[in-house]
């Protein structure tokens, strides 16, 4: 088996991530879950409160390759998947590849820049592949998307549309840090301290049989049913105008045996599709009306998940 | 001074006076057979020297089987051959189990059974005693039990590798694990005495009764001194009026023990009749035809040395588990042997008998036999009573001859009948009673003394008559117009009398709960299991016309039936609710077809933790109400992680759980539940 020799880098792994972001072990937890379950992450908060940081910890930990993209209005599809070039030779063109070729993308502000470039990259996102002139390139594996948005900013902002907030498989919301941690941080940082310099203790093939691992985390029938029973509860909830999709099912699923894993276990208990829920299913929820945003979301799920007997 | 024993030395050192009180118990209070008593203690010492010599006791670990087997049988010939006694038999084999309990201890389990053995044994000597022992045994076993569960507990948190908190009990667990057990005990009792209906409960402790009641009641009726019975508080019988006439006060009522026919040389005895026993039906004796009943009467007649059964009025029905009973057609009932146990018994009686035709005037001479050398008695009698009118009205006249100048004192009586009714004037009811049946015999009206008790204390708690010693009371019968009349010549005592009783309000309260001992535990009955059944009968006819049934108004079958039915419609509709609720619990739970049903441990688990209120919504885990639960409680945080891991391999894993790793996850989850809940 060789599950015994990924557990002590992936211990390693989380560990010096929590380092990093003090104070956030749920968050990272749920982070480095969805990395192995191969789900992309959205990060949603004000700035200054890690986003980045986690990004880049997250990135820098595994030997791969990271790039960051900022999103601008104007910024254009081609600047992120990259184009072909008239190559050196001058008589056919090259594929000079977009920074979107990583192990790792951190795309900031994702909702500054417009439809246009959202779709290119959330095309990407979900095929892991792009297409550029009837040409299709694979993106390397592992291929992770950590995008960031403010969500107090309102003007000038494209915000996603529903069908684009469900390829991404978490959205986290990294709120301030407590007070202890926040005091640590004050007391050791200054301006220019970077704080996600970590040692990489993963290989990209490694992180690959991790998600084998992952694969392999027992689902007994009983938590099939209870996820299965929270997706169809947020779809008949008076106040939901659309519910969690099908792929929003899958997604926790696949989060719950993550974390399973992280956990050391070889099965799913209730508990860890309760602790994916609200973060994997919450930007799939939109209520109805005016009370959209996450607060409003949020209250939802946590009354579905107190309605929605758990299995025991 | 004090000496701190080690909590495993303190377990057994308990354990043991807990067996030793229990089998003194036996000993003492029933009739188990002496050489299984003999055995069991014998068990008891070499359990006792085997700690002693700190002997390892796996060589004898085989042993257990063949002694339990031993004691089995023993208990089957017994029942079969020997004493014929259920609760015997059953004490013999409790007895077996004990020893082996006691010699090859396995763990605190064990320790827990030799509790609960103790109580079953205590609860069968508990029922033959009187209160006061019992509430000392009571005493004494109660802290015996204490201690053995504060031991247990501490042994049991040993064995879990926790630290034991010292001796402490929880108070409330303790309490309530005593509460429990006195409920318990009283149920089963209840519930033994329904198992075996025919066999009343009295009949068993029959036989182990100690002439050792009430001395005080005698054969005869002389003038001797009685300032001491007048004093002596203690109670003779305690009486319920399920029906009475109306008009009748229970407080005026005569509660007639003899009657005596025979005057000679200063003393009063009874006729010379052969006492017969009474033709019976089961338990109901039928003693008079010859009057139409019209108050009931139940009767809980202390223990006693006299077999004299006492009555009211005229008597027809009398029910009671005692065989025979003995009339000598004069009035007088009484037991087959002297000397019983607390007795309990109905009496059908009317109050007084209408007048009748005078055409059987009593032949019986020993009512009119008037005793040589009281000439001048009989002269006076004639004069009191004069030649004309009827005997009434004769009778009248002597009643009225001791309304003046006669006076009542117990300190300065007469020393005998002349003196009182010619010289001194003055005595207590005995002189009363002998010198207006001897006027009247003078004036040639048949007339007996009679001997009891005249009323009693009223306890408005219970709404029952306490009858003491000091109501002890001698009053005269007479035969007019064809029946007995009551004839009362001694003035009322008055409420200033010093002998007359009160009681305060905490003493009628405690009176009234040793009543109740007595009546539910002590004496229930058969009959009184089918009053109960009539009685919510009757509460249900009352409801409504909705529940008709036909027939109740019939005692014995009808209510027997009843019981039976009702013992059965218990367990049925326990059976109900446990599948309606199983039935609720996994609706509540969703567990989906795929997933077996919670097990046991597992569910009694989660219903503590629903009832602590650690689990509020059919939302939450087990693990998260678990999690809060250990917040609280940070010593069960361990037990919780180890148990939860085992949990969660067992209900979601991939493949079952090996036994042993169940049984593990089964124990941790019932050391949680205790855990939580004390």
């Amino acid at each position: 088996m060789e599950g015994k020799p990924l557990t002590e880098p992936l211990s390693s792994f989380r560990a010096n991530v929590e380092t990093v972001l003090l104070g956030k072990r749920e968050s990272v937890d749920l982070a480095i879950a969805s990395f192995i379950a191969g789900g992309h992450v959205l990060l949603e908060d004000v700035p200054g409160t890690g986003k980045t940081t986690l990004a880049r910890a997250l990135s820098s930990g595994i030997s791969g390759t990271f790039r960051r993209i900022q999103f601008t209005s104007d910024l254009l599809p081609q600047d992120i998947i990259g184009m072909h070039i008239l190559g050196a030779d001058r008589k056919s063109f090259v594929f000079s590849p977009g920074p979107l070729f990583a192990n790792v993308v951190l795309a900031d502000e994702i909702n500054r820049s417009s439809p246009r470039a959202q779709s290119a990259l959330l095309e990407a996102m979900s095929e892991r592949q792009v297409t550029v002139d009837n040409r299709t390139y694979p993106l390397p594996e592992p291929f992770l998307v950590i995008a960031t948005q403010n969500p107090y900013e309102q003007h000038g902002t494209y915000p996603l549309p529903e069908s684009q907030l469900d390829r991404f498989n978490l959205r986290l919301r990294l709120s301030y840090p407590d007070r202890d941690s926040e005091r640590q941080l004050i007391r050791e940082n200054n301006l220019l301290t970077m704080r996600d310099g970590i040692p990489a203790s993963l290989r990209p093939e490694q992180v690959r049989a991790l998600r084998a691992e992952v694969d392999r985390v027992t689902v007994h029938d009983a938590v099939v049913d209870y996820i299965q029973r929270i997706a169809a509860a947020t779809r008949v909830h008076p106040a939901v105008r659309l519910g969690a999709s099908p792929r929003g099912a899958i997604g926790l699923k696949s989060t719950s045996q993550a974390l399973a894993l992280l956990c050391g276990r070889d099965h799913v208990t209730p508990g860890d599709v309760r602790r994916a829920a609200v973060p994997v299913l919450c930007h799939r929820v939109f209520p109805k009306g005016d009370a959209a945003g996450s607060e409003a979301a949020q209250a939802i799920l946590e009354e579905v998940l107190s309605v929605v007997p758990s299995p025991l | 001074m004090t000496r701190r024993l080690p909590a495993r030395e303190f377990l057994w050192w308990s354990l043991r006076a807990h067996w030793a009180l229990a089998l003194g118990l036996l000993a003492l209070f029933t009739d188990a057979a002496r050489w299984a008593l003999l055995l069991a203690a014998f068990a008891w010492v070499a359990g006792v020297a085997m700690d002693r010599a700190d002997t390892p006791r796996i060589a004898l670990s085989r042993l257990g089987s063949p002694i339990v087997a031993l004691f089995l049988a023993a208990a089957a010939a017994d029942f079969l051959f020997g004493s014929r006694d259920l609760l015997a038999s059953l004490s013999l084999l409790v007895l077996g189990v004990q020893s082996v309990k006691f010699l090859l201890p396995k763990g605190s389990r064990d320790g827990w059974q030799l509790c609960a053995v103790a109580l079953l044994e205590f609860l069968a000597a508990a029922a033959g005693t009187f209160a006061p022992a019992f509430a000392l045994f009571a005493f004494l076993f109660f802290v015996a039990s204490a201690g053995a569960m504060g031991a247990l507990h501490d042994q049991e948190a040993e064995e879990a590798g926790r630290p034991s908190g010292g001796y402490a009990v929880p108070a409330r667990a303790a309490a309530g694990v005593l509460l429990a057990a006195g409920v318990g005990g009283f149920l089963a009792s209840a519930v033994l005495f329904a198992v075996i209906p025919r066999l009343e409960f009295r009949q068993i402790l029959e036989r182990f009764g100690r002439a050792r009641g009430v001395v005080g009641f005698s054969d005869t009726i002389t003038l001797r001194e009685v300032t001491g019975i007048k004093s002596d508080r203690r109670v003779v019988a305690r009486v319920e009026f399920p029906e009475l006439r109306p008009g009748l006060l229970p407080a005026n009522l005569y509660l007639r023990g003899a009657v005596y026919s025979r005057y000679e040389d200063g003393v009063w005895s009874r006729g010379g009749a052969t006492p017969l026993p009474v033709q019976r039906v089961g338990f109901t004796h039928f003693v008079g035809d010859d009057a139409v009943p019209d108050s009931t009467a139940d009767i809980t007649l202390e223990a006693a040395d006299n077999p004299a059964l006492f009555i009211y009025g005229h008597p027809t029905l009398i029910e009671g588990a005692f065989a025979p009973l003995l009339s000598d057609g004069e009035g007088n009932f009484s037991l087959a042997r002297s000397g019983h146990p607390t007795l309990r018994y109905r009496v059908r009686f009317a109050a007084d008998l209408p007048p009748r035709s005078r055409t059987g005037r009593r032949a019986e001479t020993e009512d009119l036999a008037f005793p040589k050398g009281y000439e001048d008695v009989r002269v006076l009698a004639r004069e009191i009573a004069g030649a004309t009118g009827t005997d009434d009205e004769r009778a009248e006249r002597i009643m009225r001859f001791f309304m003046s100048g006669f006076r009542y004192t117990l300190s300065d009586p007469a020393s005998s009948i002349r003196e009182f009714l010619f010289r001194k004037r003055a005595g207590y009811c005995e002189h009363y009673a002998a010198g207006l049946s001897l006027l009247l015999r003078g004036a040639g009206i048949p007339s007996r003394v009679a001997a009891g008790y005249l009323g009693g204390e009223w306890n408005g708690v219970g709404k029952y008559l306490i009858v003491r010693q000091s109501d002890a009371h001698a009053w005269v019968e007479a035969w007019l117009d064809g029946r007995w009349v009551t004839l009362d010549a001694t003035p009322p005592s008055g409420d200033s009398s010093p002998f007359r009783t009160r009681t305060g309000t905490i003493g009628l309260c405690v009176d009234w709960l040793r009543q109740r001992w007595d009546k539910y535990v002590v004496n229930y009955s058969m009959r009184m299991q089918a009053d109960a059944v009539k009685e919510g009968v009757r509460a249900v006819r009352r409801t409504g016309a909705a529940f008709r049934f036909r027939g109740w108004g019939g005692i014995g079958g009808a209510a027997r039936r009843a019981t039976g039915w009702a013992l059965l419609a218990a367990p049925a509709l326990y059976l109900l609710y446990r599948l309606l609720r199983k039935r609720r619990n996994s609706a509540e739970n969703g567990s989906p077809p795929g997933l077996p049903p919670l097990p046991g441990p597992y569910a009694r688990l989660v219903r503590r933790l629903d009832r602590n209120r650690f689990r509020r919504h059919p939302g939450e885990t087990l693990e998260e109400a678990l999690t809060a639960a250990a917040g609280s409680r940070p010593d069960l945080s361990g037990d919780a992680v180890r148990f939860l891991g085992l949990y969660h391999r067992d209900r979601f894993g991939p493949g079952p759980l090996p036994p042993e790793a169940r049984e593990e996850a089964f124990r941790l989850a019932d050391r949680l539940r205790r855990g939580i809940s004390s």
